[in-house]
């Protein structure tokens, strides 16, 4: 008696687990061979939590594909874990249809280099990329600094705390780049999220901070927060006067950059039909006010400018992650 | 000001909004109260359909959905002792004895008032006060925020139960748990066996479901093996509304776990867990001649007023600095940016009819909490205590492991979930509590993050905790809270012993 009622009980778990798991991929292999590209419904996974940056702009996406799409839709999946590692694990994982789509970002990169992975940057190829959100420095309302240089002509004589939204995360790559350029060293406050950042630096517990624009635009131009300069090549079109780093004389251009990708060995036609859907859906005036709107600055690059420019920042944080890892 | 919030008013008493408000609370209840499903997931699933809608419906339904869900987890707690969400863990510990005494109608309605009560006054201050106290809200830093969850954690000591001991070695294994996954400081990830599911730690809320869920389905099947048949616990369900005289009794734990959870609430990532914690710690204080555990009316009081008292607080971070102060309201985010909307002050300005909207849509959801959750109360303490447990019991089984997979899409979390609830089982058998182990769990990794941070600011001293005047006296009062149990049981002691020598 007890045994059955042991495996019932696992068998109803698996039941209910193996219901919601297997239609899309049964759904994905019939399909895989028809001629018609998409047939039906395209997958996102998002390898972070529901809410986040890379989750909203992967949903404005998923509202605009049924006109790109011929009306099939694109379904968002949030598969978060391991600072991405678990989505960008079944992103590498999933059968090379181009059904399921990887939303790629930096970690992918730098995931592989930090953690034991079973895929990096190559095992997928770039489709599109949508955004570039540059890196601001930002310090309280009331700091004394009004510039980079001021800032770190102080941190060359004292200590200064700079709060990052995690250990080895692109910001504390930045700020790590940051202390490259100018041999200064900073004491980083990691955190788990651009949130616990902006309250740390609203509240002056800490001395400055790195996240991108997108995250403080808002509190920037209501003046609760102050920016020194921002990673990117020309001004913010939200924020006309914010200096950019090169313009202080610093020449660094780096920030979050998201896009999406496919299993490498996804044929090369699917990865050009793809390519043509997501460059519909991105140039498309609707997602350019949404993205605008929610302050999200965008860009377009087809697959193999993607591909070179996401090569190029590979080679970039080979150079600066062993030093993070050598601290640990 | 006053201008404002009629403005919100006539925004949301139009037919739309206030159906997608009365919506909204409904699918919150349901939602709460099925194990394994919580308000986060149904959010997120949620987001996306208020796409298309008008920013002020769309909103109604999410603000409608948050404050319901909180309540409708003590349903099941008080019935099945299964909390339906993490906010009503604590619920448990009295409701549940409360059902056994056949007394379920008068702990659900216990619940529901001191829901609407919490939820009534955190939704006034978010209305009122709400620039001013998060601004106050920022003063917490990585010290303070260290100096609270040691007053979070000492409360372990004076937690409802036999042993004191017991509530410890439940304690220490929970700070254990939190160690597991990467080193907040440095990245380094600790006891993860090489496998990436746990580099972020063990997963919460798949081991909460497993606790409570699958542990007392276990219980459950032993009982039948054994027995062959349960009796069934008949509750009448008479009477919900409490009478006067408990409402004028309840009225003092009300004021303070609803003050405790609005403080709480407000400092952003401090979360429900403490405030409740924090709570029925304190209604135990100060009802000393009551034996909490034992279904004692201001236990659920207590744990109910402070978890509504935190949902709308939560969003005074969220609308006043545009810092989300939890998961749930970082899903807000997510809805306002995908309408176009930018969280923060500026949204004041810019959208005012939306932002004063979600802040009357607070207050009139948890006034539409209250009756409709008597009604859902009514009828699920009626039925599913009807039902025969085994089928029961395969239902929340299937729940259960659909809710721990949802979370992200994983099968890693039935593990979890499974394993978990075999842990419960065990501790059970032993008579270890179960609460110690998730308050020190959770509350550990932030102990963690934020010593580590304040070393950082300090240069390693640990003055800096005595230093700062507001972590200073968070520190005092642990000691407090810490010490008394201890003390009280020494006081007791030679009493005791006085006794066996007389009676000799």
């Amino acid at each position: 008696m007890k045994k059955i009622l042991v495996v019932l009980l696992i068998g109803l778990m698996v039941f209910s687990v193996g219901c919601t798991n297997s239609a899309p991929e049964e759904v994905a292999e019939q399909e895989a061979d028809t001629a018609v590209f998409p047939e039906n419904d395209l997958k996102i996974i998002v390898p972070f939590d529901p809410g986040g940056g890379v989750d909203v702009t992967c949903r404005i996406i998923a509202s605009l594909a049924p006109d790109a799409l011929d009306d099939k839709s694109i379904i968002v999946e949030n598969v978060p874990g391991g600072g991405g590692v678990i989505g960008q694990t079944a992103g590498a994982q999933a059968d090379p249809d181009g059904y399921t789509v990887l939303a790629y970002t930096s970690s992918v990169i730098s995931n592989p280099m930090t953690k034991e992975t079973v895929y990096t940057h190559e095992s997928f190829a770039p489709v599109a990329m949508y955004c570039f959100d540059p890196d601001v420095l930002i310090v309280p309302a009331d700091s004394p600094f009004n510039t980079v240089q001021e800032l770190i002509d102080y941190a060359k004589e004292n200590e200064v705390t700079l709060t990052t939204p995690g250990n080895a995360s692109a910001h504390h790559i930045a700020g790590m780049i940051l202390e490259d350029k100018t041999g200064v060293k900073f004491s980083y406050i990691h955190n788990d999220g651009a949130a616990m950042q902006i309250a740390q630096i609203m509240g002056g517990h800490v001395d400055c901070g790195l996240m991108t624009l997108g995250e403080a635009v808002s509190q920037i131009q209501e003046g609760s927060l102050k920016s020194l300069g921002i990673m990117s090549d020309e001004r913010a079109a939200d924020l006309p006067d914010l200096q950019t780093f090169q313009e202080q004389g610093l020449d660094i251009m780096y920030g979050a950059w998201r896009g999406l990708a496919v299993p490498v060995d996804t044929p090369d036609d699917r990865v050009e039909a793809l390519g043509e859907i997501f460059e519909k859906i991105i140039d498309n005036d609707q997602f350019k006010t949404k993205m605008a709107e929610a302050g999200i600055p965008m860009i377009y690059r087809g697959p193999e400018e993607f591909k070179a420019y996401v090569d190029q920042q590979a080679e970039n944080l080979k150079i600066i992650l062993p030093k993070i890892t050598a601290n640990q | 000001m006053v201008e404002n919030l009629l403005l919100g008013f006539t925004v949301v008493f139009q037919p739309l909004p206030m159906m997608a408000l009365l919506f909204g609370v409904t699918v919150g209840l349901i939602v709460g109260a099925l194990p394994g499903l919580n308000d986060n997931i149904t959010l997120a699933v949620l987001i996306p359909i208020t796409f298309g809608m008008d920013p002020h419906v769309g909103m109604m339904i999410l603000v409608g959905i948050y404050c319901a869900a909180c309540y409708g987890g003590s349903i099941p707690a008080i019935l099945l002792k299964i909390p339906g969400t993490a906010s009503s863990i604590v619920t448990t510990l009295d409701g549940y004895p409360m059902t056994l005494k056949g007394e379920a109608g008068k702990a659900l309605g216990i619940a529901t008032t001191s829901s609407v009560f919490g939820g009534l006054m955190s939704s006034l201050v978010l209305m009122f006060i709400a620039p001013f106290l998060a601004h106050q809200a920022l003063k917490f830093g990585p010290p303070e925020y260290f100096a609270l969850t040691i007053l979070g954690i000492s409360t372990v000591a004076g937690m409802a139960g036999k042993s004191l001991l017991k509530n410890l070695i439940a304690g220490v294994i929970g700070l254990f748990i939190a160690m597991i996954g990467m080193s907040p400081q440095t990245g380094f990830p600790r006891f993860y066996f090489g496998n990436n599911y746990l580099l972020e730690g063990i997963p919460f809320v798949p081991m909460l479901i497993g606790l409570f869920g699958i542990t007392s389905i276990l219980e459950l099947a032993e009982h039948i093996v054994k027995e062959k048949d349960i009796k069934h616990i008949l509750p009448k369900v008479t009477r919900i509304l409490p009478t006067k005289k408990m409402i004028k009794r309840l009225l003092p734990t009300w004021i303070t776990s609803g003050t405790i959870g609005n403080v709480i609430g407000i400092i952003p990532g401090a979360g429900m867990l403490m405030a409740i914690y924090l709570s029925y710690d304190v209604a135990q204080r100060r009802n000393k001649d009551k034996e909490f555990g034992t279904g004692v009316p201001e236990g659920i009081a207590s744990a109910e007023a402070a978890n509504n008292a935190v949902v709308a607080s939560s969003m005074v971070p969220l609308l006043s600095l545009g810092i989300p102060g939890n998961s749930a309201s970082a899903l807000f985010i997510g809805a306002l940016m995908i309408q176009g909307l930018r969280p923060g002050p500026s949204l004041f300005v810019d959208h005012p009819t939306i932002a004063y909207s979600i802040i009357v849509g607070f207050f009139v959801a948890n006034l539409f909490m209250g009756p409709l959750g008597i009604l859902v109360s009514k009828f699920l303490a009626t039925y599913i205590l009807r039902i025969p447990r085994q089928i029961l019991s395969g239902v929340i089984v299937a729940l259960c492991a659909t809710g721990a997979f949802a979370i992200s899409n994983s099968i890693f979390n039935v593990w979890i979930m499974i394993i978990f609830g075999i842990i419960g089982f065990v501790f059970n058998k032993l008579n270890i509590p179960h609460s110690p182990l998730i308050l020190t769990m959770v509350l550990g990794t932030m102990m963690e993050r934020n010593y580590l941070q304040s070393m950082v600011l300090s240069k390693g001293s640990w003055s800096i905790f005595m230093q700062r005047p507001l972590s200073a006296v968070l520190l005092l009062m642990s000691l407090f809270f810490f010490a008394t149990p201890f003390i009280s049981k020494l006081l007791k002691k030679p009493i005791i012993t006085d006794d066996i020598d007389l009676n000799n």
